[in-house]
């Protein structure tokens, strides 16, 4: 199950929305032993395609290296489909078998589909769906 | 020329769970016959029919070799080799028309 603040389910539907009908992709990282999203990190779609995203390298290679040294993993790969459901297609299985712990969220940017985020592990070719739920981050401390 | 090669936690299962290892060549096809050498099943994960695989993003001294001489970027002593894998993706192949009332 991955559990998001409302904040970062914002950002997402927000980065997706103002890309469209580009797709928009980007990671949220966690802490070593803290599976717990941590930071959102926008990344740009080096193909600016409606059907393709990809990370420009240089920026994949620069944020790898940051995680490194933050002590941060990768634990969700996400992108938008701007013209189909939120579901891999073909092309997000054959990327996501590098990423087979990753938690890979799709967001679609149309509208007649609900939810319009929906999370998934990819692993050996296999799509396995993961409840995905929102928390409200407590107004006082 | 030995090199030092970063392998990502998805290919450490071929090199015995280490992080870097060490390789030698004089260019990138050369370094990675070597690591072959050393640690079956590497090649096969980085090359397809001579050229590098689309899944991989190969640097050396962190410049993509895509967009240098790729296979036959040229390797000196003391050069950094990273490997890893592209993050893509994306709703080709995947295409679906709205819902149309009849």
């Amino acid at each position: 199950m991955l559990n998001l603040s409302t904040s970062m389910r914002d950002a997402l539907f927000r980065q997706a929305h103002e890309q469209h009908p580009i797709e928009c992709c980007g990671i949220i990282t966690s802490l070593a032993g803290e599976p717990r999203p941590h930071r959102l990190i926008p990344m740009h779609n080096a193909a600016q395609s409606k059907d393709f995203f990809i990370f420009e390298p240089r920026e994949q290679l620069l944020v790898w290296r940051e995680m490194d040294v933050r002590s941060e993993f990768p634990l969700v790969i996400y992108h938008s489909h701007t013209a189909s459901k939120p579901y891999p297609s073909s092309t997000d299985v054959d990327y996501a078998a590098a990423f087979p712990d990753a938690y890979h969220l799709i967001i679609s940017t149309v509208k007649h589909f609900c939810p319009a985020m929906r999370c998934y592990y990819i692993k050996h070719g296999r799509i396995l769906e993961q409840e995905l739920t929102f928390e409200q981050p407590p107004l006082f401390y | 020329m030995p090199v030092t090669i970063h392998i990502p936690t998805i290919m450490r299962s071929l090199t015995n769970g280490a992080a870097t290892v060490d390789a030698q060549g004089s260019n990138l096809a050369d370094v990675i016959d070597d690591l072959e050498r050393d640690w079956p099943g590497v090649k096969q994960r980085l090359v397809k029919d001579d050229a590098l695989v689309k899944f991989i993003n190969l640097y050396v001294n962190d410049q993509d070799v895509r967009f240098h001489s790729g296979l036959q970027t040229p390797i000196n002593e003391g050069d950094e080799v990273i490997i890893l894998p592209a993050v893509a993706g994306g709703q080709i192949n995947y295409i679906c028309k709205p819902l149309t009332k009849a």
